[in-house]
C-alpha cells in the first residue's frame, strides 16, 4: 500500500511538472516574425538589397526565439513590436534600393533610346532636305531649259506674262491649218511648257483688217485653236491653255501697208509662269 | 535617403540591452529615449513620410510623454522606442514610394521611346 502511494505521488508530481514545463519552440508571434523574415530573405528584390537591415531583424527575432519565454510580458511585447518594425524597415529599404537600381538602369536605357530617336529624326530631316534639294535642282534645271526655249522664241516680259509673238508664217492666207514647216517654232513652245509644268498659256489670234470683222474674229479664233490643238497633241494638258480670237481689233501696225498688215497677222502667246522670266 | 546606420544600431541596441526581466528605468532613460524618438520623427517628416505612418509615431511619442508625466519611466521608454521605430519605418516607406514612383515614370518614358522607335520589346 505504501509502495502504491509513493508510485501515485511520483506520477502526480511528474504530471504537474510536465504541465509546468515551458512548451518547446518559440512563441507563435516569433514564428510569425521568422516566417516573414524568411520570406524577405528569399525575395530577390529585398534579400540582396537589405542585407544589413535583415541582419538586424534576424538578431532581434533570434533573441526573441531563444529568450522570449523568459521575458516579462511588457518587455516581450515591446521586443516583438520593435522586431516587427525592423522587419518592415528591411522590406521597405530593400524595395527602395531595388527600385533605385532599376530606375538607374532604365534611365540609361531611356538616354540610349532618346539618342537613337534623335539620330533617326536627324536622318529623316537630312533625307527630307536632300529630297527637297534634289527637287529644287530639278526645277532649276527645268527653269534653265525653259528659259533657253523662250530665248529661242524671243519672248518678252509684259505685265500679263511672257509674250511670244508668232508671225503670219504659221498659216496660209485666210486658212487656219498650220503649215507643215511652221511647227518648228511651236516645238520650242512645247518644250517650254514641258520644262515648266506649272505654267499656263493664253493664245490670242489676230488678223489684219482685210475682210469682215466677223470673219476675222472667227479666223483668228480658229488659228488660236489650231495652235492649242498642236500643243495638246504633243502632250501638253489642254486645261493649261486658253484661246481667244481678237480679229483685227488690236493691230500692232498700220493696215494701210502690206508690211503693216503682215505684222498684224499674228498669234500671240502669253505664258504665265513663276519660274521663268525672259532675259 | 538611406537609413542611418547609427539609427539602426541604436534600435538594435535597445533590443539587445533590454533586460530580460524587470529593470529599474530612470527618468533620464525616458528623457533620452524621447529625445531620440523626437529626432527620428523630424527626420521622417523631412523625408516626407506619409501622414498615416507618422500619426502612429506621433501617438507613440504622446504616450511616452504621458507615461513620463506619470513617472512611469519604463513605459515611457518603451513607448518612445516604439515611436522611434515607427518613425524609421515611415521614413523607409517614404523612400520606397519615392523610388518606385520615379522608376515607374522612367519606365513610362522608356516604353514611349520604344514605341516611337518601333522597339516594343526589351532592349
Amino acid at each position: 500500500m505504501k509502495t502504491f502511494r509513493l508510485t501515485a505521488l511520483s506520477i502526480a508530481i511528474a504530471m504537474v511538472a510536465g504541465c509546468a514545463t515551458v512548451p518547446p519552440g518559440p512563441p507563435p508571434e516569433v514564428v510569425r516574425l521568422q516566417n516573414e523574415l524568411d520570406h524577405l530573405h528569399q525575395d530577390p528584390r529585398i534579400g540582396p538589397n537589405a542585407a544589413g537591415e535583415l541582419h538586424d531583424a534576424d538578431v532581434a527575432v533570434g533573441i526573441l526565439a531563444t529568450e522570449g519565454r523568459h521575458m516579462d510580458a511588457q518587455a516581450y511585447e515591446h521586443r516583438i513590436y520593435l522586431a516587427d518594425r525592423l522587419i518592415g524597415i528591411a522590406e521597405a529599404q530593400g524595395l527602395a534600393r531595388f527600385a533605385e537600381v532599376r530606375g538607374a538602369d532604365l534611365g540609361t536605357e531611356r538616354d540610349r533610346l532618346a539618342v537613337a530617336s534623335k539620330d533617326r529624326e536627324l536622318n529623316r530631316a537630312r533625307a527630307t532636305a536632300n529630297d527637297a534639294m534634289a527637287i529644287a535642282d530639278a526645277e532649276h534645271q527645268r527653269a534653265e531649259m525653259a528659259r533657253a526655249d523662250l530665248r529661242d522664241l524671243q519672248a518678252q516680259q509684259t505685265q500679263r506674262g511672257l509674250m511670244v509673238t508668232l508671225g503670219d508664217f504659221l498659216f496660209e492666207t485666210d486658212r487656219a491649218e498650220l503649215k507643215a514647216g511652221a511647227t518648228h517654232t511651236l516645238d520650242n513652245l512645247v518644250r517650254a511648257l514641258r520644262d515648266d509644268p506649272g505654267a499656263t498659256m493664253e493664245i490670242s489670234g489676230h488678223t489684219d483688217s482685210t475682210g469682215s470683222r466677223e470673219h476675222n474674229l472667227d479666223l483668228s479664233l480658229r488659228r488660236a485653236d489650231a495652235v492649242k490643238f498642236y500643243l495638246a497633241s504633243n502632250g501638253i494638258d489642254p486645261q493649261r491653255i486658253a484661246t481667244q480670237g481678237l480679229g483685227s481689233d488690236y493691230p500692232v501696225a498700220s493696215n494701210g501697208t502690206e508690211v503693216g498688215r503682215q505684222q498684224n497677222r499674228r498669234v500671240e502667246v502669253i505664258l504665265q509662269t513663276r519660274v521663268v522670266s525672259a532675259r | 535617403m538611406d537609413m542611418n546606420t547609427t539609427t539602426r544600431a541604436l534600435m538594435l541596441g535597445a533590443l539587445l540591452l533590454l533586460p530580460l526581466s524587470s529593470h529599474a528605468f530612470e527618468r533620464k532613460d525616458a528623457e533620452l529615449a524621447m529625445t531620440e524618438a523626437g529626432t527620428a520623427l523630424q527626420t521622417a517628416e523631412r523625408a516626407d513620410a506619409a501622414p498615416p505612418d507618422m500619426n502612429i509615431a506621433h501617438d507613440m511619442l504622446s504616450n511616452a510623454q504621458a507615461a513620463y508625466d506619470r513617472h512611469h519611466w519604463q513605459e515611457s521608454v518603451f513607448f518612445a522606442e516604439n515611436a522611434r521605430a515607427d518613425a524609421d519605418l515611415a521614413a523607409a516607406r517614404s523612400r520606397q514610394h519615392r523610388a518606385e514612383a520615379a522608376t515607374a515614370e522612367i519606365e513610362r518614358s522608356v516604353r514611349a521611346l520604344r514605341d516611337q522607335t518601333g522597339n516594343g520589346g526589351q532592349p
